[in-house]
């Protein structure tokens, strides 16, 4: 068996100094052949008197064309290696090197990104693609010459690769290698784990499934057939305005730059908030459909708490909520005038609590997976140039956000199915002024209904709460969706996600107490 | 040789054809009825097309490969996949309402949140009706009244008339009246009353709304919940817990057929 492992990144971004390091360690002494490939030809060389195996080949790969079923034939067939460490040049695109077939028993195992810290940043910008293409199919990003943050390299890392380990350097590194190279440790492959983990509690519900239908115990088969149908019924309500978010966002990816976005919210302090407030009326999408549009805001460089006010708000001065509303509530126009006022106050009140705590923006983003282009970046580059292929580009990339999205909606939304199941409906009947409230907030929260249909569930609730609860229901629900939330995780830290759901709470409970308190039992 | 395709991409596409498939196919059959208001047929052609247009873009790039591929993340899409396509759609609405009702489970219709107390709100509350919908959409007409006195309701004008009735009792008050509905009951009522109810639905699943007027008749009892059934009878204007409105007094109830479609749809325009 030969192992093949690829070294990539720029030129002096340590590969050499990698590979030394690798091969004066105590472990290298168990593999009999050790070839390395060195496709660059760098500022470092190798000292041999430092390295611990006494059998290891050099060769030069100066051209790309030597990179070839070829050549990987011969050096199985000549030399057969235990080892291949290859030094790749960081102008080539990993591609190459993926797509030549190679021969039996030759694997390429892992592929490891040397990054200068000090440079890593610049770089990505100023080389984009190449260098993305290498970092997001590695499994593993080093770091050398760190020095002070490493928050933002990491999530520099993250945005285009979700899955590699990173290191910056010292202890973690070493152990991580000699957990990789010395054939002592046991290599468990943690993702394929995680993904037969996966596939087991998918044939597992499955079976359950089959179960259930075969011996049918009626009861049981009921509930979950039930369960199954608010399951599907949400998520098909919410999988075309999530899909139409989807593609907005995908048109801001593409066609905007960032810097117009960016000016437009920046350029007055006061205004931005404002504006974040009107532009709501202009996306009349369900707010599901507002998640991926305020996270891409946010990952374009908008300011988070402008972003926030901008998703907070839109479901409240959406057009079809407006409309939705006064047809739920006949002859009360006020309740409009509420929902809106209420609305516009409660994602202010968020936005500048968010705006005052000082959060560190750059680092409240995740980086998760709709950043992430899983195609690498080569791979998601429209093969056609001009305006064909920007619309190319937003079908992609509007594709990749939704199912980034999508998986978040699927246990947002089962999640909700199985509570209104379980939850007993005796629990939402009571008495006073803070427990309404407090009950219809909960709903709200779990009920995860659309802005644009709640109005209607929140009317059916005036029997048996008070007025201020309703409203607080129906202003608060599609702030604080539980489904919505979890797509919010999508993108932003969970931590930043259980905060904001906070904030929305606290400040929620607040100013509708406050409201019931003023108003004293009278009606709206 | 492995390795030759970027399988997150080629799953990519798959799940988004299978989505795309699975639409086309609710749409043409007429499914989507089961889960969401027919209003929103219009956006799911949309997903239906701009998904197959995905996939169709998203291919060619399955075949850069990538090294560090992880499709698992996707696996969760088949999830609602095969719920879909294991749990049959046509057994499951009768069962699922009926796990709402069904007394130990205490449960509401189907969301925790709308409730027993919706359903009172649904038969007592006298706007509750016109405020849903301007306009029914599937009642091109009103009941009217046949030679022997009886105004029968049929399937299709169910919705239309119940806005009707909630809007303006007195027309129908001390009149015949006979419709279908599904056997109801809630807490706190008495032996003898029950609602043959029709389930609204507002925007899908997770809003179905039992819609209906209270009956009283000694004969009541003898049927079980979500059972369809005819009822005949007069129409009073009644106090009902503070509420006024119709209550029907059963001349006769006789076993009927299920109704064509499942749920009643009021539409806003």
């Amino acid at each position: 068996m030969t192992r093949i492992e690829v070294f990539c990144g720029f030129l002096e971004s340590g590969k050499t100094t990698l590979i030394q390091h690798i091969l004066e360690q105590e472990y290298i002494q168990n593999y009999g052949k050790i070839l390395i490939l060195q496709c660059e030809d760098g500022e470092k060389e190798f000292h041999a008197s430092a390295i611990r195996n006494r059998n290891v080949l050099l060769d030069q790969i100066d051209q790309k064309e030597r990179i070839c079923y070829e050549l990987f034939y011969k050096i199985k067939l000549e030399l057969n290696p235990d080892l291949v460490l290859i030094e790749y040049n960081g102008t080539w695109p990993i591609e190459m090197l993926l797509t030549v077939p190679m021969p039996r028993n030759c694997k390429i195992d892992r592929i490891f990104f040397c990054a200068d810290a000090s440079t890593f940043v610049f770089y990505m910008k100023s080389t984009g693609g190449l260098m993305a293409n290498q970092l997001g199919n590695a499994d593993a990003v080093l770091f050398n010459r760190v020095s002070g943050e490493s928050g933002l390299l990491k999530n520099t890392v993250r945005s285009l690769n979700r899955s590699a380990f990173v290191s910056f350097g010292g202890k973690s590194s070493d152990s991580f290698f000699k957990m990789l190279f010395d054939p002592k440790t046991s290599r468990e492959d943690q993702y394929q784990h995680q993904s037969y983990k996966l596939i087991a509690f998918i044939s597992l519900v499955c079976v359950c499934m089959m179960l259930t239908v075969l011996f049918n115990p009626s009861q049981l088969y009921a509930s979950i057939q039930s369960v199954n149908m608010i399951f599907i019924g949400i998520l098909m309500q919410a999988a075309p305005f999530l899909l139409i978010g989807a593609f907005v966002s995908a048109f801001l990816q593409v066609f905007i730059p960032d810097a117009t976005l960016v000016r437009l919210f920046t350029r007055h302090k006061w205004l931005g908030f404002p504006l974040a407030v009107i532009l709501g009326f202009f996306f009349p999408v369900c707010d599901c459909g507002i998640v991926p549009i305020a996270s891409r805001l946010t990952q374009k460089g908008v300011p988070l708490p402008e972003a926030m006010v901008f998703m907070l708000a839109a479901p409240a001065v959406n057009p079809v909520t407006i409309l939705s509303t006064l047809y739920a509530f006949p002859g009360q126009p006020q309740y409009v005038l509420y929902r809106i006022g209420f609305g516009i106050l409660i994602s202010l009140i968020a936005g500048s609590v968010l705006a005052l705590t000082h959060q560190k923006f750059s680092l409240v983003l995740s980086g998760g997976s709709t950043v992430a282009c899983s195609c690498g970046s080569t791979g998601c580059t429209p093969r056609h140039s001009g305006k064909i292929g920007k619309m190319e580009a937003v079908f992609m990339t509007a594709g990749q956000e939704f199912l980034g999205m999508g998986r978040y909606i699927i246990v947002g939304s089962l999640l909700c199915a199985i509570l209104q199941q379980a939850i007993p409906a005796s629990l939402f009947q009571s008495t006073g002024m803070i427990v309404p409230i407090f009950l219809m907030l909960l709903a709200a929260f779990f009920m995860s209904v659309c802005s644009t249909s709640n109005a209607f569930i929140g009317r059916s609730f005036l029997n048996v709460f008070p007025p201020v609860a309703v409203l607080a229901f129906i202003v608060i629900g599609p702030m604080l969706d539980l489904s919505n939330l979890f797509m919010l995780g999508a993108n932003f830290r969970k931590k930043f996600v259980v905060r904001l759901a906070g904030i929305l709470f606290v400040t929620g409970l607040f100013v509708f107490l406050l409201l019931s308190l003023l108003l004293k039992g009278r009606a709206l | 040789m492995k390795q030759k395709i970027n399988s997150e991409i080629l799953l990519e596409t798959v799940i988004c054809f299978l989505l795309s498939i699975l639409l086309f196919y609710a749409l043409i059959s007429g499914k989507t009825a089961d889960y969401v208001h027919p209003r929103i047929n219009g956006y799911l052609w949309f997903a239906a097309v701009a998904l197959l247009i995905i996939s169709i873009i998203l291919l060619p790039a399955a075949f850069t490969p990538k090294h560090n591929a992880k499709p698992g993340r996707y696996l969760l899409f088949f999830v609602p996949i095969l719920f879909v396509i294991l749990i049959p759609v046509g057994t499951v609405q009768s069962k699922a309402i009926s796990f709402g009702n069904a007394p130990a489970a205490g449960t509401a219709v189907n969301s925790a949140g709308t409730s027993s107390q919706d359903k009172g709100a649904i038969i007592s509350d006298n706007v509750s009706s016109d405020d849903i919908g301007v306009e029914a959409s599937s009642a091109p007409s009103l009941p009217k009244e046949d030679s022997s006195g009886v105004i029968t309701v049929q399937d299709e004008q169910f919705a239309k008339w119940y806005q009707d009735i909630n809007q303006d009792m007195e027309k129908y008050n001390g009149k015949t009246l006979k419709f279908k509905g599904q056997v109801f009951r809630m807490k706190g009522f008495a032996k003898n009353e029950i609602v043959p109810a029709r389930y609204a639905m507002v925007c899908c699943t997770a809003d179905l709304q039992p819609c209906g007027i209270l009956c009283r008749g000694s004969e009541a009892s003898k049927y079980k919940e979500d059972e369809w059934i005819w009822v005949t009878g007069k129409i009073e204007i009644e106090k009902y817990m503070n509420q006024t409105m119709p209550v029907c007094y059963i001349t006769k109830i006789e076993k009927a057929e299920k109704a064509k479609e499942d749920y009643i749809y009021f539409t806003y325009s």
